[in-house]
């Protein structure tokens, strides 16, 4: 109570702040920064993968193209190399056409072909490699030139071939009209030079005869000489016109030459108008410098053959040229080819490395935030509800054992959140409870200190209470009588054990002098304090009847009419009581209301008392009684109980019951009053063991020795 | 102990079953006496079910049956064992408390009278 006050007003001082720094606003806080810390790591993910996307997009836009345009090439160039020979084997003008068409068309795609990688490494490769395209380009416009030389070649080849053959034909033509003339001149003569005869069917004339002078054999022998070297000359002509090597067209020229001075020497030697005019020498004449012009004149085979060969051989050099330049173009393509390769490899191999490194970088990123959200969770919501909660939790443990400690909240007291309002409300609840459990002590104390006072009252009067009823029990016990002396004639014992420290059972042995015994056995109906009274108040007052000499009878009507008076609460007693005469051997009893007496004789004959007329007394003033008189012989033997003995029940709730009472005392025929009582009781203890008695067990057993001392 | 209440011919009849004893004579006496001054038309204890009586259980019966002596109640005690029978007998008060082998005769009887 005297804590409370301050604690109090900081807590509201520092309640508005705590309205802006509360506890809801810190936990959005907290989610915020985790959420935040989520975010940014996702940005820089987002902006890594665009960038991954940027380069994908590079290779499909211009490492793709440019590695198909580069395979294109390679393949026009690998044709254009392998075309390229076939213009020297090619046999038909025509074939060769069409494959100097193809080349060119090739050639052409090449450019194409160059413009469209320039354009496709516009931003990348083009400096890199312009050089490469440059060399591919200048060696296809090379390969043009030699392409376009290489068609004039053939054209002037085939223009030099056309000249060639006509200047063949005419050798030819020339040659055959020679010979008409030749023939004809010397048919008959080379016969008749070759036999001596002419023949038998012409006319052998003078003139024919004159024909065999030696001028005329001499012009027949240069006729002859014309004809051998003109046949000589168009040989030449025609091997000159097929020769392969220019080489070997120098020897044949040096033939034809010295043909030609032949022919010269021969037509000189034809000499003689008439032969001449007759054999047509001027015709031999005119037709022999055109042979010579052929042979060795302007525009002669040997030297037209010549030129063809040397067009031959320049076309040759030019297609080795342009195999040579294809082959370089279709190298310096593959090199191309192998750098777009090894570029997009590159970019693939960077894209993936990216990939990678996204990959770890997206890992390092989910690692910060989740580390981030760690260290949110680990210091700051630990630090704002985790650490409060345990100090509070704690503080409250200790609080429950009896220990306030609130310095164990000190660092949480000024807080300016919910929670520093709970610790100071908490800490004013505890000073509060820890008062209140204060004054609970002191109250606790003061009333334990009353009632051990009243414990101690109550244990004086429970004793004083113990004490008296012992005394009420010493004072019962002392009613009764002790001394049990009937002289020689009764053998007399009597026993009583209570169910509680007093009882309502009584018994009484009384000795009127003049040979008469009274004996009583009774049972006050209930027990305890209230059957004691009873007990106390019935027993003087027969006693009193009985010592006036009265009738059984007589005594028990008048203790009824006693005890019947203002008996609103029906207590009642049982009574036997009975009057032993040792003079006339009998025994006159009444028995109101009480369990029938057993009669032993001493051969073990075992009978009832029969019952009087009457009931248990105090019950009714109005109730009539009688009396009965038995004979009593030497070792007879009367037993009396009460129901305690035959109620008495085992652990299994079985009464004792009177048919094991009746056979225990067969056992105990011989024996006296005294061992009767204590062995009854003692069978009615053993079988009765631990289960409580319930109610007061008493028995009395008078043995009577009259009859036979009297007798004997 | 027990003792149930139940109604015949407006004859109250108490069923009381188990042991009587001094231990719980009182509990006996407080649910049955209670019971006379509204049975006018007569009372039946039903002993049918009781095993043993002790002489304060036969006091309490001696209480009721005063009670009902005095305002005029038929009382009768039926169905009792043997041994019970043989009790009343001994003490005699089967002279002054009607003593009915079945609820029936009772009934009968209280009808008759």
């Amino acid at each position: 109570m005297m804590h409370k006050a301050p604690p109090r007003q900081k807590s509201t001082l520092k309640k508005s702040i705590g309205n802006f720094f509360g506890l809801a606003a810190k936990l959005y806080f907290a989610v915020g920064a985790a959420v935040a810390f989520t975010t940014a790591a996702s940005i820089v993910a987002w902006f890594s993968f665009v960038e991954l996307g940027n380069q994908q997009k590079n290779i499909a836009n211009v490492h793709l193209p440019a590695i198909v345009n580069s395979l294109r090439l390679a393949q026009q160039s690998s044709e254009i190399a392998a075309s390229a020979p076939l213009l020297l084997t090619a046999e038909k003008e025509t074939d060769r056409a069409e494959i100097l068409k193809s080349l060119s068309d090739l050639q052409s795609q090449i450019i194409k072909i160059l413009n469209l990688l320039e354009s496709s490494f516009a931003k990348d490769l083009a400096i890199k490699h312009s050089a490469k395209l440059n060399t591919v380009r200048e060696n296809d416009t090379k390969f043009a030139a030699i392409l376009s030389s290489l068609a004039d070649k053939i054209d002037e080849h085939d223009r030099v071939k056309r000249l060639l053959d006509q200047a063949v034909d005419q050798a030819v033509k020339q040659h055959g009209v020679l010979r008409q003339i030749l023939v004809h001149q010397l048919d008959d003569r080379v016969f008749y030079l070759s036999t001596g005869f002419w023949s038998l069917d012409q006319e052998t004339s003078d003139s024919e005869r004159e024909f065999l002078k030696p001028d005329h054999v001499l012009q027949m022998m240069a006729l002859s000489e014309l004809s051998e070297e003109s046949n000589r000359l168009i040989a030449l002509l025609t091997e000159s016109s097929i020769v392969t090597q220019v080489a070997l067209l120098s020897p044949i020229r040096e033939r034809i030459s010295a043909s030609v001075e032949g022919l010269g020497r021969a037509v000189q030697r034809l000499h003689g108008e008439s032969l001449t005019e007759r054999r047509g020498i001027q015709k031999i004449q005119a037709i022999l410098p055109t042979l010579t012009r052929l042979g060795i004149g302007d525009g002669n085979i040997p030297s037209l053959r010549a030129a063809m060969l040397e067009e031959l051989q320049q076309s040759r050099q030019l297609v080795l040229d342009s195999r040579s330049i294809a082959a370089t173009i279709a190298d310096d393509v593959r090199q191309i080819v192998a750098t777009v390769q090894a570029r997009a490899n590159q970019s693939v191999a960077l894209t993936e490395k990216n990939v990678e490194l996204g990959q770890k970088l997206l890992l390092l990123i989910n690692l910060i935030a989740l580390l981030g959200a760690l260290a949110i969770c680990g210091f700051y919501i630990r630090k704002t509800f985790t650490d409060p909660i345990t100090s509070l939790t704690n503080t409250a443990a200790e609080f429950e054992k009896g220990y306030f400690k609130p310095e164990m909240l000190a660092e949480h007291r000024d807080r300016p959140d919910e929670f520093g309002r709970l610790v100071n409300t908490f800490i004013n609840m505890a000073e509060e409870v820890e008062a209140r459990t204060e004054r609970l002590d002191e109250m606790v104390k003061e009333r334990t200190q009353e009632l051990n006072t009243k414990k101690n009252q109550l244990e004086g009067t429970l004793k004083k209470f113990e004490e008296e009823l012992n005394m009420a029990q010493k004072m019962q016990l002392s009613i009764l009588p002790h001394r049990f002396d009937g002289g020689n004639y009764i053998d007399v014992f009597a026993d009583m054990h209570s169910a509680r420290e007093v009882g309502g059972d009584f018994y009484d042995f009384m000795d009127f002098s003049n040979g008469k015994y009274g004996i009583v056995i009774a049972d006050v109906s209930d027990k305890g304090v209230t059957a004691a009274l009873m007990m106390a108040g019935c027993l003087p007052r027969l006693r009193s009847l009985a010592y006036q000499g009265l009738e059984p009878a007589d005594v028990i009507i008048r203790l009824n009419t006693s005890l019947s008076e203002n008996n609103d609460t029906m207590m009642f007693v049982t009574v036997f009581y009975g009057v032993i005469d040792i003079t006339a051997n009998t025994l006159t009893y009444t028995n109101a209301g009480h369990e029938e007496p057993i009669l032993l004789n001493a051969k073990g004959d075992m009978k009832f008392l029969p019952r009087t007329k009457g009931m248990a007394l105090g019950v009714s003033d109005m109730a009539q009684y009688e009396q009965r008189t038995v004979p009593l012989k030497h070792g007879d033997t009367l037993f009396c109980y009460t129901d305690g003995i035959t109620d008495a029940i085992n652990h299994q709730n079985e009464q004792f019951g009177v048919d094991q009472l009746r056979q225990i005392l067969s056992g105990l025929i011989g024996r006296n009053a005294r061992q009767m009582c204590e062995m009854v009781i003692s069978s009615v203890g053993v079988y009765t063991g631990a289960t409580d008695q319930f109610d007061d067990i008493t028995c009395l057993a008078v043995r009577y020795k009259g009859a036979e001392n009297k007798n004997g | 102990m027990q003792v149930e209440k139940s109604l015949s011919s407006n004859v109250t009849i108490l069923s009381v079953s188990g042991r009587v004893d001094s231990g719980n004579a009182k509990d006996f006496e407080k649910s049955v006496l209670p019971e006379v001054s509204g049975a006018n038309n007569g009372l039946i204890l039903d002993g049918g079910s009781l095993e043993y009586i002790s002489s304060a259980g036969l006091r309490v019966i001696l209480m009721v049956a005063k009670s009902a002596q005095q305002s005029d109640t038929p009382f009768a005690v039926c169905a009792l064992n043997d041994e019970i029978v043989e009790l009343f007998s001994i003490t005699g008060f089967d002279a002054i408390i009607t003593l009915e082998p079945t609820i029936e005769g009772a009934l009968a009887k209280f009808n008759s009278g």
